[in-house]
């Protein structure tokens, strides 16, 4: 009662300080159900994307669908900026139609009621994914986006410096360390490659690669094995590798780290599918020095890989026009001429299995101009993807932690597997908090 | 001000109505609101993502047990104090003798440097951190990053205490100057026909008559710490010496925006400033104490 | 002003006083102060100089040449046309933006500070000091505590994502409603509103005639102080906004270098992008530098 008399009162004096900021010219934005509403049949979707060449997909769209227009904006964070963004805008009812989110994400969006189901208006779209892809979608029997690439782990290695040191690209985690030490004892100031303390997401990859389950469901309940044996391993092994000097500290995309890869200073990099879309903006001038290897692996001849990123388009509780939204994510991520725009503008690698034998993906990515089979690297690659069960909810505490734990570790000189006890006990801590039911 | 009373006018109230109102609309409310969040929490409903009723409920003292409790969170105020300890006493000491510089007879050049020693004024501080940030890293650095690591475990107070100094060291320098130019000049003519010496002058006429400015530039220096953010914010992915909690108030940002938890941020937020209001008391107490002791 | 009252000291020497330093006039240089000086210039300056080198590289000169080294390969026009092509050219939008929130918040916050610092300087009357005492005190509230509950409050009205929700909470300003009492205590006369007063003058007169004109330049510096907090602030806007289209140029800028997930950072377009942002500050410093005068004691307005 008290906070509707608040509410009231602070109405009447904003709505006049309102008045009176007209007079500054600023006439505020017209409002999203405004927009919306102003035709009868025609539509005006928001959307939010921060991928470099979306333009060019929604564009396509617009033009073949004058009654549902898409706005695309790009957002001020990425990530989990913008993730928590959406958290807190939800309340307001301020949230875009369709936004994207990457699949470590999407539980904590569906627990925080920020985005819906869309089964109702997609269908049934099991046919066209494969199941670790569904997996990302999929809770509860319930469908809450159509999932748009598959990003697999590779190695990108600088060919011409491996050459010059005769060294081939390691095809075992065991073969990675041998060549670390090698490529560092000839030139000190050289290394295969770089631990990176902020990218939570390519630690869980590797994980995954071991054979990690970080969060698991039975029921309702949540068992959460962050420091579970598969990922002990994966963090002992970085250890020693640190611990020996024989890899660089600097964070991914960190000037520093950047000024590296340009150089040849670090002439490796564990990445995954998206990579040649990053290089051009961190290392131009090394195209055609880099060609890309299937991820080392634990045991010789073990095809399997972990994920680093790949995202969904998901539709938002504060949509009022969740039928038009979810038909434009259905058509951006499975059918053949959005997928195609994907492929050739995003540079993306289509998780909708009958668009994996597109032509378009004959042609490789335009920094990988000089290995024309990337892309059927990328497809054997996403064959053999192995991921966790599910996200957890919290995923944005985890990795969090994962960004101070690891870090501190880093600069104190501390294991790794420390850093993974507290992570573990952080992430299972804010469960408890948040009421959820919790093992581990 | 014994005149003001003479007539009875409402024209001071209807001048304050504007702020107060947003005054109370825009701090109070929120503040008071905040305070409000900081005693609740969400309680998860049931289903797997706990989506189905999900409540939420009053905690009582569990967000402040939380943030009192937690080792990190005093770590977070010891670290913000260490950046303080270095940034407000260079802020203060290097803006006083750029501003006695100035005043200083016969300097050369002040325009340039008075206005070039503003400039970083008009630079944001996620900019200017940035800058800095090119300006520490070994790969770019201009200023020996390759022999001095910026970001070891204690030069980074040092980094970020810097990057802050940078900042707001124009515009200390800008009120100290006016502050000075607003002294009476016959004091130091006086001094000089005395044959005082310029420095004479600066330490032992303009320094003691510079006071007060000074404790209010101070003062305002030591509120700036305590709301130390930006700086570290901007710096964190470039280094892994600075953590996502590692001053208070980007506690109270992770908390918030990244934990996603604003109940824990309030009470984080709240329990500072009452700390800093207990700090503001003591230090006031401890002053008047010492002053009125030497005053016998 | 000085030199009036000057009048005991030798004739010649009274000129050169009268100057106020004596810096414009003759004789030794002070090469210690100038020193001092300059060194602190660069000190200032050397970040800024950084940015207007790197501004003509190209993103992988960036990382591969000396830092202080300019390049000529036509680097700063690519990296300019970028900027300005960047998503449609949404970096002018961020501008103008920038300047509305600006000018707007800083002009209506002059207003609104200029009247209570008046009304709280020239009057007393039941708990005009108390009210002073607690205006001043809320500069303690960390910026960050008040966003979040500022954004819900205002999201409850549907008033989020707008220009009004990024300026209405900017409006008031503890420290230039400080600076606006102590600067109406000290600009404007006692003896002049008396005189006023007894000439039959209304009250409201008085403030509109006398107050402000004489408040003028003072309220200058502080529409100054207002118009940089808000061109500079980051934190609201983040808070308030999820439109680009609404976003000010420190928003906009950090959103480009913001580095996870599927897209590199835009270190060339940002850097650019900081340069041509600092400009037209710079040029309001220049031109307006006879009004940076804070005096945070007395309220003086002093030449």
């Amino acid at each position: 009662m008290r906070t509707n008399l608040m509410r009231g009162t602070a109405a009447l004096t904003l709505a006049a300080t309102a008045l009176a900021m007209t007079a500054c010219g600023s006439s505020s934005s017209s409002s999203k159900a405004g927009a919306a509403s102003g035709g009868h049949g025609k539509v005006t979707l928001t959307f939010v994307n921060w991928d470099g060449g979306m333009q060019a997909a929604v564009d396509q769209w617009n033009q073949a669908n004058p009654d549902i227009q898409v706005q695309l904006s790009k957002p001020s964070g990425t990530g989990y900026t913008l993730y928590n963004k959406l958290i807190t805008n939800n309340a307001a009812g301020t949230n875009p139609d369709v936004t994207e989110v990457e699949y470590q994400a999407l539980p904590a969006l569906i627990a925080n009621k920020v985005i819906v189901p869309i089964d109702q208006y997609v269908g049934d779209i099991s046919a066209d994914f494969d199941k670790s892809s569904l997996a990302q979608v999929q809770f509860e029997g319930k469908t809450y986006g159509v999932p748009q690439n598959v990003c697999p782990m590779v190695f990108f290695y600088r060919k011409d410096i491996f050459d010059s040191l005769g060294l081939k690209p390691p095809t075992t985690w065991d073969e990675y360390a041998a060549d670390a030490a090698t490529v560092h004892a000839k030139n000190p100031k050289q290394y295969i490659g770089n631990f990176s303390a902020v990218d939570s997401g390519w630690f869980a990859g590797l994980a995954q690669q071991a054979g990690a389950n970080w969060w698991t469901t039975s029921g309702t309940t949540w068992n959460v094995a962050i420091d579970d044996a598969p990922t002990q391993k994966v963090a002992n092994y970085w250890s020693g590798l640190i611990d020996k000097g024989l890899v660089s500290p600097e964070p991914n995309w960190s000037p520093q780290w950047s000024t590296d890869m340009n150089s040849g200073n670090i002439i490796g990099w564990v990445s995954a599918q998206w990579a040649p879309n990053q290089f051009p903006s961190v290392a131009k001038d090394t195209a055609g020095k880099w060609v890309a290897a299937p991820l080392p692996a634990w045991t010789a001849g073990d095809p399997t890989v972990g994920i680093w990123g790949g995202e969904t388009e998901a539709v938002t509780a504060n949509s009022k026009h969740p039928a038009e939204a979810a038909k434009f994510v259905k058509w951006l991520n499975s059918s053949t001429e959005g997928v195609k725009t994907l492929i050739q503008q995003v540079a993306a690698f289509p998780a909708s299995l009958s668009n994996q034998s597109q032509d378009a993906l004959k042609t490789p990515p335009p920094f990988m101009s000089d290995q024309q089979d990337y892309n059927t690297l990328i497809a054997q690659a996403a064959k053999n993807v192995r991921t966790f069960q599910v996200w957890g909810p919290n995923a944005n505490v985890t990795f969090d932690a994962y960004s101070n734990d690891f870090a501190a570790a880093l600069q104190n000189k501390t294991p790794l597997s420390a850093a993974l006890t507290q992570m573990q006990q952080a992430t299972v801590a804010d469960l408890k908090k948040r009421g959820f039911s919790v093992t581990g | 001000m014994k005149a003001h009373r003479r007539r009875h006018t409402l024209l001071p109230q209807v001048l304050l109505i504007p702020a107060v109102v947003l005054f109370l609309l825009f701090t109070v409310a929120p503040g008071a609101y905040a305070i409000y969040l900081s005693f609740m929490k969400q309680k998860a409903g049931g289903g797997l993502f706990g989506t189905d009723n999900p409540t939420t409920v009053f905690a009582g003292l569990e967000n402040y047990r939380a943030a009192f409790g937690d080792a990190e969170f005093w770590h977070s105020i010891g670290r913000m104090l260490l950046v303080a300890v270095i940034g407000v006493p260079a802020t203060i000491g290097f803006s006083t003798l750029f501003a006695l510089c100035l005043d200083a007879k016969r300097t050369r050049l002040v325009g340039f440097s008075r206005l070039a020693i503003f400039l970083p004024y008009a630079v944001p501080g996620v900019v200017a951190t940035l800058l800095w940030g090119f300006m520490y890293l070994p790969a770019t650095s201009p200023i020996g990053g390759n022999t001095i690591n910026y970001f070891g475990s204690h030069t980074v107070f040092f980094a970020v205490a810097n990057v802050a100094v940078w900042g707001v060291l124009g515009f200390n320098m800008v009120v100290i100057y006016t502050s000075l130019r607003g002294l009476p000049r016959e004091l130091f003519q006086a001094a000089e026909l005395d044959g005082a010496s310029e420095l004479q002058i600066a330490l032992r006429i303009k320094l003691p008559l510079l006071a007060p400015t000074l404790t209010l530039v101070t003062v305002f220096s030591l509120i700036g710490a305590l709301q130390l953010f930006n700086e570290p914010t901007t710096l964190k992915p470039v280094t892994n010496a600075i953590s996502s909690t590692w001053v208070p108030l980007m506690r109270v940002y992770t908390d918030a925006f990244v934990d996603n938890d604003i109940y824990r941020g309030a009470a984080a937020s709240f329990l500072l400033i009452v700390l800093t209001v207990a700090a503001t008391v003591a230090a006031n107490t401890v002053l008047r104490l010492t002053a009125r002791r030497s005053e016998r | 002003m000085t030199a009036a009252t000057t009048g005991t000291v030798k004739a010649g020497r009274a000129r050169t006083e009268a100057t106020g330093s004596g810096r414009k006039a003759g004789g030794r240089t002070n090469w210690v102060a100038t020193v001092i000086l300059l060194i602190g210039a660069v000190y200032c300056v050397l970040p800024v100089v950084w940015i207007v080198i790197a501004s003509t590289k190209t993103n992988s000169e960036l990382f591969s040449t000396a830092p202080f080294a300019p390049s000529f390969h036509g680097g700063f026009f690519s990296n300019l046309r970028a900027l300005f092509a960047y998503d449609h050219g949404i970096f002018i939008r961020w501008a103008v933006n920038s300047v509305i929130y600006a000018v707007g918040g800083a002009a209506l916050s002059t207003i609104i500070c200029g009247c209570a610092g008046y009304a709280l300087g020239k009057y007393r009357f039941s708990g005009s000091v108390w009210l002073f005492r607690l205006i001043v005190a809320a500069v303690l509230l960390p910026q960050i505590m008040l966003a979040i509950p500022q954004f819900l409050l205002l999201a409850k009205l549907g008033m989020t994502n707008n220009y009004a929700a990024v300026i209405l909470p900017q409006l008031v300003s503890p420290f230039a409603i400080y600076l606006c009492k102590i600067y109406a205590e000290a600009s404007v006369s006692d003896q002049l509103l008396e005189a006023a007063r007894v000439d039959g003058a209304s009250e409201w007169r008085m403030f509109a005639s006398i107050g402000a004109r004489l408040m003028m330049p003072a309220l200058v510096t502080v529409f100054l102080l207002q118009f940089i907090g808000i061109w500079n602030n980051f934190l609201l806007p983040f808070v308030m906004l999820n439109r680009d289209q609404l976003f000010p140029l420190t928003e906009g800028l950090y959103g480009l270098l913001i580095i996870t997930g599927g897209q590199a950072a835009q270190y060339t377009i940002v850097i650019v992008g900081v340069l041509v942002s600092i400009v037209p500050l710079a040029a309001v410093f220049l031109l307006l530098q006879r009004y940076w005068r804070v005096d945070l004691v007395s309220g003086g307005v002093k030449a």
